[in-house]
């Protein structure tokens, strides 16, 4: 870990981007869209496929990105088509081109460019032999948590 | 992933896109409103903060009863100073003594007990930190700058979505005629993950 990663500056959101889909989160929990619960298995399955293949987390870049990945796949295992998704983010693409001026007078060149379907990686299920598997310190009757890992005094 | 992380042939990262288009579609279904959404942003970015945790530490340093109560139910007792959320279930505070240190991690994804302390780190979010500190804490720690002696015992606790943790430093020697307002000023971040000791 190299010491520029560890800083100790405020923690605050990388990008607006990724405090909007922070927020949004929060927000389609609160209106039971989904629990922040099924939302955290989802992170958990992105990120383990993320780093089964050999993806890393060292940014808040990377971290965002799989956050916006979960969401999406809640939401469209919820209540939104794949279809319509692709749809709007065409629009958004195009909105955004015109107001940049950049209007090349046509539909963005890849408006599925983002293949989340294909990425969701269930060639990794969660890992059966990972010791920790999010509920286990509850399990087995024991309400009292427990350290994962003790180093002991030397 | 990292053929994703590309912006798009606009120069709108696809994220910013794909965000974009999940709150429209959420709007137009009429399940959530924006102007909500931008209550999270703000609620997030400038209400929330390790301050809120310092304040329990302070608290805790100077009011043995409180610190009981914090110690049997860390949620119950973190209420009593107004903080809490629905994001955390239930919340296990954890004492350092001068033989036993804690450290929280969160294994599998971010688990983190936002409502007291804000917005995690980066680094407390990546892969080394993650996978390293349940392997060799020790080794992690003394590079993270927090050198403990050997002959102390270090307790490495999983963040879950059920139950999160917060590290109750010890209170700093030549501290005793602090207010708690100039306590809670000394308690960092950092001392309450476990990654580091608050100092005066």
């Amino acid at each position: 870990m190299s010491t520029a990663f560890f800083d100790t500056a405020p923690s605050t959101f990388p990008t607006p981007w990724a405090a909007r889909a922070f927020a949004l989160v929060n927000a389609a929990a609160e209106a039971g869209v989904f629990d922040l619960r099924d939302f955290q298995q989802a992170l958990i399955r992105t990120i383990q496929g993320y780093e089964a293949s050999g993806g890393c987390i060292g940014d808040e870049a990377s971290y965002y990105d799989c956050w916006i990945r979960s969401l999406t796949a809640l939401v469209q295992e919820r209540c939104i088509d794949p279809v319509q998704l692709s749809a709007m983010e065409a629009l958004i693409r195009e909105r955004y081109a015109n107001r940049h001026g950049h209007a090349h007078g046509g539909h963005p060149q890849h408006p599925h460019d983002h293949q989340d379907h294909d990425h969701r990686h269930p060639a990794h299920p969660a890992h059966p032999g990972h010791p920790h598997q999010g509920h286990t310190v509850l399990e087995g009757g024991s309400r009292v948590p427990r350290p994962i890992y003790v180093e002991r005094a030397q | 992933m990292t053929d994703m992380d590309t912006t798009s042939n606009q120069g709108k990262p696809w994220q910013a896109v794909r965000t974009e288009a999940v709150e429209s579609l959420l709007v137009e279904l009429g399940v959530i409103d924006s102007a909500r959404v931008d209550e999270f942003v703000r609620h997030y970015e400038e209400k929330v903060g390790p301050k809120g945790g310092a304040r329990v530490v302070a608290r805790a340093w100077v009011d043995a009863h409180f610190k009981q109560r914090l110690l049997a139910d860390g949620l119950a007792a973190c209420a009593e100073l107004g903080l809490g959320g629905p994001e955390t279930e239930k919340l296990h505070v954890v004492e350092n003594t001068p033989t036993v240190h804690n450290v929280v991690v969160c294994t599998l994804c971010s688990c983190y007990p936002w409502p007291i302390l804000g917005l995690p780190p980066a680094w407390y979010k990546s892969s080394a930190y993650r996978s390293r500190m349940v392997r060799e804490p020790r080794r992690l720690l003394a590079e993270m700058g927090l050198s403990l002696d050997p002959s102390v015992e270090i307790r490495v606790w999983d963040s879950v979505s059920e139950i999160r943790y917060l590290v109750l430093p010890e209170r700093p020697a030549g501290t005793e005629g602090l207010s708690e307002e100039q306590l809670a000023d000394l308690v960092t971040r950092d001392a309450m993950i476990g990654v580091a000791k608050v100092t005066a």
